[in-house]
C-alpha cells in the first residue's frame, strides 16, 4: 500500500465517529504520558514546594496507611532530598528530623511514629512560636451552662501568658457543632478550612456528634482527639481500630459495664431494699447502645435479668412522651434501681416526672453533670426519699469548688485563680473544669512529644501504648487498646448539702456530686 | 401484651389527653375564627411557663400572680399576631397565614433562647410538691392532671356556650364563615380578629402552665414539638371547627397514646407512627373529623 493510500484511509477513518474515538483516546494518553514524564516526583533533585506539594513516599520498610494528598499540607517546613525514601525534614526549631525514625518521649520512652503524613505535611498546623488547633464543640448550648467559648478556653489564655507549651504559643478555634451530628461535620470542615489548618481537631462532648467526627478523621486524614464516644462495636465484639483518632475517655461500653458493677454492688450492700429490680431508660441509637448493651449483659450475668423486661427505650432528643408509661410500668414491676443513659437534659425531664408520680428509685447514670444536680438534685439525692442517692460518675474529679479538702483542691484553686485573672465575671462551673483538665492533658501530651513534635508523633505515641497521668485526671493507658486509654473513672454520689449547687448560675437544688470512688476500674 | 392493669391505661390516657386538649383547643379555636392552624399555639405556651416560671421560681410570686403575668404576655402576643399578621394578611391564602404563624413559632423559641436561656426549668405548680392524689395501679393522678382536666372541659364548654349563645359570639362564627358578609352586616371585623387571636393564645398559656408541670422539665420549643403534634392530631380528628370535637378527639388520641405506649413499651416512635396512620384513616373517611362540620359549635 503506497502512502498516499494510507493517509486517505487514515483521513477517512477520522472522519468516523468511531475514528474520532480513538483519536481522542489515544490524545489522553499522551497527554497523560507527557504530564507522567515531566511531574517533579521524578526529579530526585526538586524540593517539594509548599503549595501543591506532591506527598512524599513512605520508606518502602514502612506500612504507610496513607498520605496527605497534595495541597493540604501548608506545614511550613520543607522536605529535604529524595523525600519519597528519607522521611527528613528541617523542622519548625530548626532541626533536621526523620518523621518516620524512632523517638524519644521527654520521658525518655522509645516509641515509632506513625506514618500517617509525608514529611512535610507532619508539621501542619506548628511552627516555630504557635500551634494550631480546633475543636468542635457545643456552644449554642453553652448558655444552658452558662458558659461561652471564651470561657471554656481560659486555659489557654492562662498558658500562652505563661509562655505557652514549649516556647509556643496554643491558638485555639472552637466551631460550634450545635450538639448534633450534621453541626458536628460542618464544624470539623470549617476546622479542616482554616488557614493555618490545625495540627490535630480536638472534640468536645457529644456521642452522636464525636463518632460522626471520627468517621471523618479517618476518611480526611486529620488527627483528632475526642471526649468519649462508642468503641465501633456497639458492645457486641471487639472495638474497631482506628488510625488517626483517639481518646483518653474510656468507651461508653466500658462505662456501661461499670455502671453496672455499681449498680449491683450497692444494691447488694443495702439491707433495707431487697429483691432489687433494675430498669433502664435509654436511647436506642447506633451511637449509644453500646452504653446500654454491656449494662445490661453485666445485669444479667449478676442476678439483674429483670433489666430487660423494664427497660425502655427513649426517643430522640429528650422526647418525654412516653415517661409517664415507662415509669408506670417500672413501678408495677417494682423496679428499684434506674439506669439512664441519655443526655443531661432527657434525665432532668425524667427524674422530675417520676418525683411527681412518687417513683423515687436509685438512680445509676454517666450523667454526673451539674446540670442534673442543680436542677433536680433533690429528686433523686441522698435525702431525696429515694431508695438510695443517685450514683454518678465520669473521668475527671467532682468539681466542688467549695471543698478545700478535697485531695485535688490545688489543681481546683489553679483552675480557680485562672478564671479570677483571665475570665472574671464568669463563675466557673464543672464544664469549666472538665475542660481545663482535658487541656492540661493535651499540653502534656506535647511536653511529653517533645520540642519537634509532629503529628505522627503524637499518633506513634499511642500506638506504641501511652500510659501517662495529668493529676486530678485518672491514668490513662494505651497499651490494650491504641485508641481508647481510658482505663478507670470516677463514681459520685449525689449528695444533700446546705448550699445551692454553686457553680451552676441557675441552680435552684442544695445538691451537689461527692466522690465516692476515686479512679477505678472495677466498681465491683 | 398490655404489660398493666387496664385502669392504669385509661386513667393515665385520661391525663394524657386532658393535657393534649388544652393545646387542641388553642388550635381549633384559631382555625374557627381565622381558617388558619396557628402553628405558633405550642411555644405560647412555653413562652407563657417561662414568664411564670420567672415570676415564681426567680422573683418568688405567688403562683396565681405568675399566672396572671405569663397569661397578660400570651395575650399581648395574640394581639401582636393579630395587628401584624392577621390584619395584613386578612386577604391573604391562609397558607400564607399559617406559615406566619410558623414563624412566630420560631421568633418565640429565639427570644426564649437568649432570655432564658437553653437550660430546662421547673414550673412549680399551685400545688407545691404535692405528689398525692386517687392511684390507679401504679399511677398517680395528681392534682395538676385533675386540673387540666377539669380546665379542658371547663373551656371547651364556655367557648363553645360563648360562641353560640353570645351576639359577639355568633359574630367570631359568621366572620370565620364570611368576612366580607360579615362586615357588612356591622359585625367588628377588626374586633373580632384580636379577640380570636387573644383567646387563643390565652388557651394556650392555659395549656403551657398546666402541661409544663407535668413534663418533669421544660425548655424552650419544648411545646411545639410532641405537645403541639399530638394536640393537632386531637383537633384534625375531633374536627378542626368543633370545640367538643377538639376535646373528644384529645381524649381519644390520650387513650391511644397511652395504649400503644403500654404495648409498644419497647420500642420508641411506634406510638407516633399509630398516630400518624390514624391521621390519614380519618382524612380519608372522615375528612371533617369525629364531630365536625361547616356549621355550629
Amino acid at each position: 500500500m503506497e502512502r498516499k493510500d494510507v493517509m486517505e484511509a487514515t483521513t477517512r477513518f477520522l472522519g468516523t465517529p468511531g475514528g474520532r474515538t480513538v483519536a481522542g483516546v489515544v490524545a489522553l494518553a499522551l497527554i497523560a504520558l507527557v504530564a507522567i514524564l515531566t511531574s517533579p516526583n521524578n526529579n530526585p533533585n526538586q524540593v517539594s514546594s509548599l503549595s501543591g506539594a506532591q506527598a512524599d513516599n513512605a520508606p518502602a520498610t514502612a506500612a504507610p496507611s496513607s498520605t496527605s494528598a497534595p495541597g493540604k499540607g501548608h506545614s511550613g517546613v520543607s522536605a529535604l532530598g529524595s523525600s519519597s525514601v528519607s522521611g527528613y525534614v528541617i523542622s519548625p526549631s530548626g532541626q533536621r528530623v526523620n518523621v518516620f525514625a524512632p523517638k524519644k518521649t521527654s520521658t525518655g520512652i522509645t516509641y515509632a511514629p506513625a506514618h500517617l503524613y509525608s514529611a512535610s505535611d507532619a508539621y501542619q498546623g506548628i511552627t516555630k512560636t504557635t500551634i494550631t488547633l480546633c475543636m468542635h464543640a457545643a456552644i449554642s448550648l453553652g448558655p444552658a451552662f452558662n458558659e461561652t467559648a471564651s470561657d471554656v478556653t481560659t486555659y489557654f489564655r492562662d498558658l500562652n501568658a505563661h509562655g505557652g507549651v514549649l516556647g509556643r504559643q496554643v491558638n485555639l478555634t472552637i466551631e460550634d457543632d450545635k450538639y448534633t451530628a450534621q453541626g458536628a461535620q460542618i464544624a470539623t470542615q470549617q476546622c479542616e478550612g482554616l488557614n493555618p489548618k490545625p495540627f490535630m481537631v480536638l472534640g468536645g462532648i457529644g456521642f452522636d456528634q464525636d463518632p460522626v467526627v471520627r468517621s471523618l478523621a479517618e476518611q480526611d486524614h486529620f488527627l483528632y482527639l475526642y471526649t468519649m464516644a462508642d468503641d465501633g462495636s456497639q458492645g457486641n465484639g471487639p472495638p474497631k481500630s482506628y488510625k488517626y483518632s483517639f481518646t483518653a475517655a474510656p468507651s461508653i461500653e466500658t462505662v456501661g459495664t461499670w455502671m453496672g458493677e455499681a449498680a449491683v454492688k450497692q444494691a447488694a450492700s443495702d439491707t433495707k431494699n431487697l429483691g432489687d429490680h433494675y430498669g433502664a431508660v435509654y436511647v436506642n441509637d447506633p451511637n449509644w447502645i453500646g452504653g446500654y448493651n454491656t449494662f445490661r449483659r453485666y445485669l444479667d450475668t449478676h442476678g439483674g435479668k429483670s433489666v430487660d423486661g423494664d427497660s425502655y427505650t427513649m426517643g430522640s432528643g429528650a422526647d418525654n412522651s412516653q415517661f409517664n408509661t415507662d415509669i408506670t410500668l417500672m413501678q408495677a414491676h417494682n423496679v428499684k434501681t434506674v439506669y439512664l443513659w441519655m443526655n443531661a437534659v432527657g434525665a432532668d425531664e425524667f427524674v422530675q416526672t417520676a418525683s411527681s408520680q412518687g417513683f423515687h428509685p436509685a438512680y445509676v447514670t454517666p450523667d454526673g453533670f451539674d446540670l442534673v444536680t442543680g436542677t433536680v438534685g433533690e429528686s433523686m439525692d441522698d435525702k431525696s426519699g429515694s431508695v438510695r442517692g443517685a450514683l454518678g460518675g465520669w473521668i475527671t474529679p467532682a468539681f466542688d469548688p467549695k471543698n478545700s479538702s478535697v485531695p485535688y483542691w490545688s489543681a481546683e484553686k489553679e483552675m480557680l485563680d485562672a478564671y479570677n485573672a483571665y475570665d472574671n465575671g464568669h463563675q466557673p462551673d464543672d464544664i469549666d473544669w472538665q475542660a481545663w483538665l482535658a487541656f492540661k492533658s493535651v499540653t502534656d501530651l506535647f511536653k511529653l512529644c517533645g520540642t519537634d513534635c509532629n503529628r505522627n508523633d503524637i499518633a506513634g505515641i499511642f500506638d506504641s501504648g501511652l500510659s501517662a497521668s495529668t493529676p486530678p485526671l485518672c491514668n490513662t493507658d494505651f497499651r490494650a487498646n491504641h485508641n481508647f486509654g481510658g482505663k478507670y473513672m470516677n463514681l459520685w454520689r449525689a449528695t444533700r448539702v446546705p448550699y445551692i449547687s454553686p457553680d451552676y448560675p441557675s441552680a435552684s437544688q442544695h445538691t451537689v456530686w461527692k466522690q465516692i470512688t476515686t479512679c477505678a476500674d472495677k466498681f465491683n | 401484651m398490655l404489660h398493666a392493669p387496664l385502669q392504669t391505661i385509661v386513667v393515665l390516657g385520661l391525663a394524657k389527653g386532658a393535657i393534649f386538649a388544652l393545646m387542641a383547643l388553642g388550635i381549633t379555636l384559631a382555625y374557627r375564627a381565622a381558617r388558619v392552624i396557628n402553628f405558633a399555639q405550642g411555644e405560647i405556651g412555653t413562652t407563657a411557663a417561662f414568664v411564670a416560671w420567672w415570676l415564681i421560681a426567680k422573683h418568688n410570686q405567688p403562683w396565681l400572680i405568675g399566672a396572671a403575668g405569663a397569661i397578660a404576655i400570651a395575650a399581648g402576643i395574640g394581639y401582636l399576631m393579630h395587628r401584624f399578621i392577621a390584619l395584613p394578611m386578612r386577604d391573604a391564602p391562609r397558607t400564607s397565614v399559617m406559615i406566619a404563624t410558623l414563624g412566630v413559632a420560631f421568633l418565640l423559641f429565639g427570644l426564649e433562647l437568649k432570655i432564658f436561656g437553653p437550660s430546662p426549668e421547673i414550673l412549680p405548680t399551685p400545688f407545691g410538691t404535692n405528689s398525692s392524689g386517687p392511684h390507679f395501679g401504679t399511677f398517680t393522678l395528681t392534682p395538676i392532671y385533675t386540673t387540666a382536666l377539669l380546665a379542658a372541659f371547663a373551656a371547651a364548654a364556655g367557648l363553645a356556650l360563648f360562641l353560640t349563645r353570645t351576639r359577639f359570639g355568633l359574630g367570631i362564627l359568621a366572620t370565620a364563615q364570611d368576612p366580607s358578609s360579615a362586615r357588612l352586616l356591622g359585625v367588628p371585623a377588626n374586633l373580632v380578629s384580636a379577640f380570636t387571636w387573644i383567646a387563643a393564645a390565652v388557651l394556650g398559656a392555659i395549656a403551657g402552665l398546666l402541661v409544663a408541670p407535668t413534663q418533669g422539665v421544660f425548655f424552650a420549643f419544648q411545646m411545639s414539638g410532641v405537645i403541639f403534634f399530638r394536640g393537632l392530631v386531637a383537633a384534625l380528628i375531633g374536627g378542626l371547627d368543633s370545640l367538643i370535637g377538639a376535646v373528644v378527639g384529645a381524649l381519644v388520641i390520650g387513650q391511644i397514646d397511652s395504649f400503644s405506649g403500654f404495648i409498644f413499651s419497647n420500642n420508641a416512635g411506634v406510638p407516633e407512627l399509630v398516630l400518624l396512620g390514624l391521621i390519614l384513616a380519618v382524612m380519608v373517611v372522615r375528612p371533617r373529623g369525629l364531630l365536625g362540620s361547616e356549621v355550629a359549635a
